[in-house]
């Protein structure tokens, strides 16, 4: 039932007392980080002064501009040559978000991969098939190198092509695939053109379900029709990738490995701690990184801690699924895009006016993003094939900014109404997932 | 020898080339050829020959509208067979290549190629009968 039973059921007291001694060592690695021994020196923190999980409070707030300010080294608390990986995410502008890993970040990381797939059922015998993208995305190796250290034979499928993914499933006998909510529901409806009648003849058992909010609905809607179990991952690269929090066999709530994280839930406009159970900001802090460790991260992400003890006997809080965001980042097709990345790459070509619109819809199932943006007078020539271009340019500038596929449509001066906030920028049609 | 033209910029929209023409026609401009090249993409380039391009320029532009002028040339067609298979051959032994033809009012073929003025020249060469910019204006009065 645990892969790691010790540290998976120690006493509340012995997992603090745990926490405590893993966060000075990250205090003191810290430290060794331009960025943090500034930070940590201008706040007047000593970290051989902090003596207690308590004092955690006193020690400021990391945020994703904090990383961007630093990019790419300026956490980084090893030297160079101890860094094995990295991994990326969209940053709020031009610049991405990087995180390095020791070979200790990556093993400690694929535990905690391999104990949430243990957690959720998983055994050597099962064949695993990871339908999440491959490269600076953490879904694809963190996922794969978990899935084999629980022994699973790991097919690293990547995302889309749902013809092969189907004769993989069926050739290999997958019983657990790692996939998005969006991706599961369209994989449902092509796969009768596969030769499969019923989705529930491929004889998944898992489906591990994250990198997109979705709710207990569209989790039992997708259990319905393939027949497996979902479990709901929470992750995101600034703490390593999914698996921070897993739902155990209970399905109710998903532990949050505090053996690896120290959580608080902040109230995110006074960055006061809120008391359990209350809804509020996630923030993380690690400990048990070495490459680059990051204190108090601001997640963004709003959840609330389920303060009963789980049945399932193990010690680590459990979060409710994510209940929204406190920033404007919206979730399109797994990847994560600020409207600031659009309106940073608009805002680099004289063709066309900083005013855009962000309109979402569902197509298939499968999320589509279109960006509608004025043309400017100037840029006008009158020819169709200069129009044409511009659009495919556009096009393949927010795709390379922001790693996803989307369609952009050229209107008139004055068609977007004028922003008042953020909300106008964006036009979300999607329906609730 | 080249006609002003005005290229116009509009999105799929309901109604879009109605209200330009209703602001055209608030100012008596009187429209002399007309074309849509639609795209696949939400939008279209309206080509538009009218008896006062500087005004209806001004009026365009008043409302916001994305237009340029693109001179195109203009050729008058006899209503005869064969007279628009001479002007096409004429054009592609000349190597000229046609963006865009229409017909307008009173047989006059408007043309955008990819070298306007060699293809006035060598229409009206073949004794075809250009129209000029002034004609238009001349026209309507």
């Amino acid at each position: 039932m645990y892969l790691h039973p010790h540290l998976e059921t120690m006493s509340r007291r012995d997992l603090e007392a745990l926490q405590l001694e893993r966060l000075q060592r990250t205090l003191a690695l810290a430290a060794e980080a331009p960025f943090y021994r500034e930070r940590l020196a201008s706040a007047g923190i000593e970290p051989a002064r902090i003596r207690s999980l308590a004092d955690l409070r006193h020690i400021p707030l990391t945020s994703k501009d904090d990383l961007r300010r630093s990019y790419p080294k300026g956490m980084l608390a090893v030297a160079e040559e101890d860094v094995v990986r990295m991994h990326a995410s969209s940053g709020t502008t031009g610049k991405p978000t990087v995180i390095f890993h020791t070979a200790h970040d990556l093993d400690a990381w694929t535990d905690l991969v391999a104990r949430s797939l243990y957690a959720a059922g998983m055994r050597r015998r099962d064949v695993f098939q990871n339908m999440m993208t491959y490269g600076l995305f953490t879904g694809g190796l963190g996922l794969h190198y978990g899935a084999e250290r629980v022994g699973m034979l790991v097919i690293p499928a990547s995302s889309g092509n749902s013809k092969r993914q189907v004769q993989l499933i069926q050739d290999f006998g997958t019983t657990a695939v790692h996939i998005t909510p969006s991706y599961a529901l369209h994989l449902a409806q092509e796969v009768p053109q596969f030769g499969v009648a019923d989705p529930r003849d491929l004889g998944l058992k898992f489906a591990v379900m994250g990198a997109e909010p979705y709710s207990i609905g569209t989790a039992r809607k997708i259990e319905a029709a393939f027949g497996a179990k979902v479990f709901n991952c929470y992750g995101l690269s600034e703490m390593n990738g999914p698996a921070v929090a897993f739902e155990c066999a209970e399905r109710n709530g998903m532990h949050l490995w505090e053996d690896n994280y120290i959580l608080e839930i902040l109230d995110p406009e006074t960055l006061e701690p809120l008391p359990p159970g209350a809804k509020g900001e996630l923030v993380l802090t690690t400990i048990n990184r070495t490459g680059m460790p990051i204190l108090r991260y601001r997640t963004k992400d709003l959840t609330r801690i389920l303060p009963e003890p789980c049945p399932c006997g193990r010690v680590h809080q459990r979060i409710e699924r994510i209940m929204g965001r406190t920033d404007d980042m919206l979730i399109i097709g797994g990847v994560n895009v600020f409207p600031s990345q659009v309106e940073h790459v608009l805002m680099e070509l004289p063709e066309v006016g900083s005013t855009y619109q962000i309109v979402l819809t569902k197509e298939n199932c499968l999320d589509r993003m279109t960006v509608k943006v004025e043309l400017r007078d100037p840029a006008f020539t009158g020819n169709l094939a200069q129009l044409h271009a511009l659009q495919k340019r556009i096009e393949h500038e927010l795709k390379s900014a922001l790693l996803l596929t989307c369609r952009v449509k050229l209107v008139e001066p004055g068609d977007i109404p004028p922003s008042q906030g953020k909300a106008v920028r964006v036009v979300d049609e999607r329906g609730g997932n | 020898m080249l006609i002003p033209q005005l290229s116009i910029f509009v999105q799929d929209k309901v109604g879009r080339v109605a209200e330009i023409c209703a602001l055209l026609a608030q100012r008596q401009i009187n429209i002399a050829g007309f074309d849509i090249a639609d795209t696949t993409e939400g939008f279209g380039i309206l080509h538009l020959v009218v008896d006062r391009p500087d005004l209806a320029l001004q009026a365009l532009h008043e409302h916001q509208i994305v237009v340029k002028s693109t001179p195109v040339i203009c050729v008058v067609l006899e209503n005869r067979p064969g007279r628009l298979a001479l002007v096409l051959e004429l054009l592609s032994k000349a190597q000229l290549s046609v963006e865009y033809m229409y017909l307008g009012s009173d047989n006059n073929m408007f043309i955008g190629t990819d070298r306007n003025e060699r293809a006035a020249a060598v229409l009206e060469g073949a004794d075809f009968r250009m129209l000029r910019a002034q004609d238009l204006v001349s026209g309507k009065e």
